[in-house]
């Protein structure tokens, strides 16, 4: 049905000048009864709608307030967490905030490598690669600093890609 | 035992004022423009090689880690803490609001949404495209029809997925669901792949032409979490058949499809709760969020107000 089946109440209400205060149920018309057990109270719509947008501010901030708000995209280490060297596997003080280029983030196995961690990481987590041997697989020159991001190599290089340097170091391991 | 309200449907009843709809829409609108925007920016400082991406902001990741979370202490690949803080943030708004994240703030279904809000604006304009809409209403919306049953059976599919994702990432410690994940590819477009989850991407953009939120209705594994959690939800919208014009306007106005006019209460699981229903209502006071509480003694009636 449309809306212009609803018909004005006040005869002194001109139709599709100013809308009617009071709308006329449409003839014939008989809505499905309403059926409840429960005892019901209505929520006021704009208290409802502020108190669901809150709430979810609440509940990060409380995280963030206990140190849980990490998204520094480097992974939460499978292997680091609950290991007692970990560095934080909680996430306490492992990168907290963003873009602080994955320096708390721990590497278990090859496939913890991430594009957003430094060369300097793989090497630490890699004792048996050399930086010499990263910058050779991506095609870059061989004074590339060790702070530089993989995923930077990746943009420079010769094409050579984060998951490829995954598997090669697997092979090297 | 269920109680019926035996009042009599009013001859007339109040109006909404549609500048409060107007309002609360453009509300929403906003929201979904503010998060879509923080994500863009997480987009893009990863393009910069700065930032972090916006893998940390999706809370689906949180509930995939969940159970590796739970039993081992570690988390599976691709989560951070950030994930989890936010999947309490979205059970938390699951009790209290049903789909409300679907709905208000989940930036996913807001490119859907508006996909398919632009998609018939222009049909709108179009008298050709709108004769050819209005013919495939009517097959689509025929009840007990074809779209109508394979409507119903495609949205167990959401289950499935639910399953499928969070079984795969508990028995193998990998997030499976991340290779079909349309989501995920679109965070990724910065490090562009032609992947099995960019094609599923493209599907579900190239449906939301036609299709009020496909993904939403067939194969959301977060929506399906909601939809568990809500069950414990005692706030819905609530309908009061003494108000209701029964014009069907809030049935049109559900991206989910809901018949909200033969419900009492709104507990489908499916219900995004972005209020369309209740803001397209003409009626005042036919429809509104309550909360309900199982006391059957101290029952009063639908439309109670403050
Ligand atoms: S929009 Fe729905 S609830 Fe409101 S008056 Fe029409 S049928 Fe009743």
């Amino acid at each position: 049905m449309s809306p212009t089946t609803h018909t004005p109440d006040t005869p002194d209400t001109p139709s599709g000048r100013r809308p009617p205060s009071m709308l006329r149920r449409p003839a014939g018309r008989r809505p499905v009864p309403t059926r409840t057990r429960l005892r019901t109270r209505r929520i006021p719509l704009l208290a409802y709608i502020a108190i669901l947008l809150v709430l979810p501010v609440a509940v990060l901030v409380t995280a963030r307030a206990a140190g849980w708000w990490v998204t520094s995209g480097h992974v939460l280490p499978a292997t680091a967490l609950g290991a007692p060297d970990a560095g934080g596997g909680s996430g306490e003080g492992s990168g907290e905030g963003s873009g602080d280029g994955g320096a708390n983030a721990t590497i278990g196995s090859p496939h913890d490598i991430k594009g957003s961690m430094t060369v300097q990481q793989v090497l630490d987590a890699f004792p048996a690669v050399t930086a010499a041997d990263v910058y050779q697989q991506f095609g870059v020159a061989a004074d590339t600093p060790a702070s530089t991001q993989l995923k930077q190599l990746a943009r420079d290089g010769n094409g050579y890609e984060v998951s490829d340097l995954r598997e090669w170091i697997e092979t090297q391991t | 035992m269920t109680t019926t309200d035996e009042r009599p449907p009013a001859a007339t009843v109040p109006r909404r004022s549609s500048t409060t709809a107007r309002r609360i829409r453009l509300a929403r609108y906003s929201v979904q423009a503010a998060v879509i925007g923080i994500i863009g920016w997480q987009i893009f400082q990863a393009f910069t090689a700065d930032g972090s991406g916006p893998e940390g902001l999706c809370p689906f990741g949180g509930f995939e880690t969940m159970w590796t979370w739970i039993t081992t202490g570690r988390t599976v690949r691709h989560v951070h803490p950030a994930n989890l803080a936010l999947a309490a943030a979205v059970l938390a708004m699951a009790v209290a609001g049903r789909g409300f994240f679907c709905g208000w703030i989940c930036p996913f279904g807001a490119i859907q949404g508006a996909i398919h809000k632009t998609t018939s604006m222009v049909v709108d304009r179009i008298p050709p495209l709108r004769r050819w809409r209005r013919r495939a209403h009517r097959v689509t919306a025929r009840p007990g029809g074809l779209a109508r049953r394979l409507d119903g059976i495609f949205r167990y599919g959401r289950w499935l997925v639910l399953v499928w994702a969070l079984g795969g990432a508990a028995m193998t410690g990998v997030m499976v669901f991340r290779d079909v994940d349309p989501w995920a590819a679109l965070i990724s477009v910065a490090e562009f792949e032609f992947s099995l989850a960019f094609t599923v991407l493209l599907v579900v953009l190239v449906l939301s032409l036609f299709v009020r939120r496909p993904f939403c209705r067939y194969a959301c594994p977060l929506g399906a979490v909601q939809g568990l959690v809500a069950k414990i939800s005692p706030v819905a919208i609530q309908r009061d058949a003494a108000s209701c014009l029964g014009c069907d306007l809030c049935n049109q106005a559900c991206p989910m499809n809901i018949p909200v006019n033969q419900r009492t209460r709104v507990t489908d699981s499916t219900c995004l709760g972005c209020l369309e229903c209740v803001l397209a209502c003409p009626s005042d006071q036919a429809l509104g969020v309550s909360v309900g509480l199982p006391l059957p003694a101290l029952r009063v009636p639908a439309n109670d107000r403050d």
